[in-house]
């Protein structure tokens, strides 16, 4: 993937950024990997077993926030960085997703961003150019 | 809600600006900005959150923006607003992520020469000793669940009572360092795994301890009466509830937007869902919170114990050689029951702090003792660089902004603007140039946290004094930092 598969929207107080999706599962996924890409730096150790998410929602912006919050969720409680995602089942109201998680090694490992929480704040996810297009903003 | 903008504003003096009542405004807006200020959120959207938090039910008196207000997620931050207990609402958007967040300032009995050459080595040990960085966990204090069920009814008692500080420190301490109708049985198991491995650290971002010194004295018998004198040891301790308070706050998000559909309101921005005080929702969610706060209060209570036990440790002396005796402890994002002076009669409101700070005058039954004569002391910290201030309350600030002052400087450069900006430059070096010893968790933090991504916090106390909000007492500047 190249690295430019996001872009950061700036704000003195927030960082937000955008992502595109031929599908609203593939711009899911996407979104997830860019959080991933603005939160850690990690050195890949190989193979690991993936685990299992499960995320609902009463709407596709809260499915979003939803499912961000729970990749801080396994960083902040149990010190997991996920390193990659495959969603495995999507409506409007569910994921069901594989994730790669990664043991956080302070030594190696570097933070990029502290993330408090993803918000509602000018959340969009709508069509835009024949195209899935999803913004979000995090609270720093 | 059209976009509001500066247009909207109608001066009335040089320090406040109203924004009258219109759409579906229940009251006006007041912004205490002098024009230097009111540049820097000309392009933002909090002049719009301000007419967004006064369409909330309830609403008493005006919606208020603080001099250091920028755009924030539902209010802006620097926003205050009260409520009616009966008929107002409560929002998590009023009170924000990092709930509690707050600044404690201890005072030492020493002055600066006294520790000069120990700064290289309280900042390492300070380093070493308080876990610091993001999803930085505490070694030392393991807490069972049900443990950490405690520290949530009683916040920063419970610390006291396990060893970490003294009971005087109670007495300093907004609340007592505890809210008493906190419910840990309103916090769900996510935000208690968020929290537990968190107590006694000091996270990440614009966290930080600092020791400094009082370098400027603006009223001898104020500072005084709050115990500072010029060239006096400082340290300044600023952190919140950590993972378990933003947790809380996304949780009850969720829950309160539900609550926003079932009464019926209709909101502006989906970050200022509420419910009303008096319901299950809202009663569920100032429970969550008053926990939240408490572990916050605990968490700046432990880290104040790790700061004295490392001055002891790096001057080998006793405490009673250097003091480090709390000053106060002040919350700058929280709701809270008051009583205030509404129509010329007291009542009970809801008061949201979102990144703004209590500050109540002298005689204010809040006030501690130490204090009746001063007033309740006030911190806002600056920039790692600069300075910081210590205020105190006045009666016109209970009058006009129920009691409330402005919490910092506020940013005004993006991370990334800062990362670009630092481009090149040694922040570490150029701190020391300017005579403060900064260790932060990684260099990502130290970069976006440079002096230069911040309006001079100068600027902003100036306006809160001018405008009587708050009295300026005393500047204190950093000699060593350490960071998240």
């Amino acid at each position: 993937m190249p690295t430019q598969f996001y872009r950061i929207i700036e704000h003195p107080a927030d960082t937000g950024f955008e992502v595109k999706g031929n599908t609203r599962k593939k711009l899911f996924e996407t979104a997830a990997r860019a959080f991933f890409d603005i939160m850690w730096s990690v050195e890949h150790t190989g193979e690991n077993e993936p685990y299992s998410i499960e995320v609902r929602s009463g709407d596709i912006n809260e499915l979003m926030v939803n499912f961000l919050e729970e990749f801080l969720y396994l960083f902040d409680a149990k010190g997991l960085v996920s390193t990659d995602l495959k969603i495995e089942s999507f409506s409007e109201t569910k994921i069901i997703a594989k994730v790669w998680l990664h043991q956080f090694n302070n030594e190696i490992d570097q933070e990029l961003l502290a993330v408090k929480a993803v918000t509602y704040h000018q959340l969009f996810i709508g069509r835009k150019d024949n195209q899935w297009v999803a913004r979000v903003f995090l609270d720093i | 809600m059209k976009e509001l903008s500066i247009h909207n504003l109608k001066q009335i003096d040089q320090y406040r600006w109203l924004l009258p009542r219109q759409g579906k405004m229940r009251t006006d807006g007041m912004l205490f900005l002098d024009r230097t200020l009111l540049e820097y959120i000309k392009n933002d959207k909090s002049i719009t959150q301000v007419a967004n938090v006064a369409w909330l039910p309830g609403i008493v008196g005006r919606s208020l923006a603080m001099p250091d207000m920028h755009q924030g997620y539902g209010f802006p931050i620097g926003g205050v607003a009260a409520f009616d207990p009966e008929k107002g609402v409560v929002s998590p958007g009023g009170v924000g992520y990092d709930i509690n967040c707050g600044v404690r300032l201890l005072r030492s009995t020493l002055e600066k020469g006294e520790i000069a050459s120990s700064i290289p080595e309280l900042v390492e040990s300070l380093f070493a000793n308080i876990p610091t960085g993001v999803g930085s966990r505490q070694r030392h204090l393991k807490l069972n669940k049900q443990e950490l069920k405690k520290v949530l009814e009683s916040g920063a008692p419970w610390a006291v009572k396990k060893g970490f500080g003294i009971k005087d420190d109670l007495l300093h301490i907004e609340e007592g360092g505890s809210l008493d109708w906190a419910d840990p049985g309103t916090v769900s198991d996510k935000a208690l795994d968020r929290g537990q491995a968190q107590l006694g650290t000091l996270g990440s971002g614009n966290h930080f301890v600092e020791v400094g010194f009082v370098d400027k004295i603006f009223d001898r018998k104020l500072a005084s009466g709050i115990g500072l004198f010029e060239n006096q040891v400082t340290v300044i301790i600023h952190t919140g509830s950590r993972g378990l308070g933003h947790q809380v706050c996304g949780d009850y998000i969720r829950i309160l937007q539900n609550a926003s559909r079932k009464y019926g309101f209709d909101l502006p921005d989906r970050e200022l869902c509420c419910a009303p005080i008096n319901s299950p929702e809202g009663k569920k969610y100032l429970a969550a919170m008053a926990a939240a706060a408490n572990f916050a209060f605990a968490n700046r209570q432990i880290i104040t114990e790790e700061v004295r036990q490392t001055f002891e440790q790096v001057l080998g002396t006793g405490r009673k050689k250097f003091g480090l005796d709390l000053v106060y402890d002040v919350c700058h994002n929280i709701a809270k029951y008051e009583t205030h002076t509404v129509d010329g009669k007291p009542q009970e409101v809801v008061v949201h702090r979102k990144g703004a700070t209590r500050a109540f005058p002298a005689n204010h039954p809040k006030v501690p003792e130490a204090y009746r004569e001063t007033g309740q002391p006030v911190l806002i910290p600056g920039d790692m660089g600069r300075y910081s201030y210590v205020l105190v309350g006045t009666e016109q600030g209970m009058h006009e902004a129920f009691g409330s002052t402005c919490h910092g400087a506020g940013r005004i450069m993006s991370r990334h603007a800062a990362k670009k900006f630092a481009k090149g430059h040694n922040v570490t070096a150029e701190l020391a140039e300017m005579g403060v010893r900064v260790k932060g968790a990684g260099r990502a933090t130290l970069v976006e946290e440079i002096p230069q991504a911040y309006k001079d916090v100068e600027d902003v106390v100036r306006v809160v004094h001018e405008a009587g909000l708050a009295r300026k007492v005393a500047r204190l500047r950093p000699m060593g930092v350490i960071k998240g």
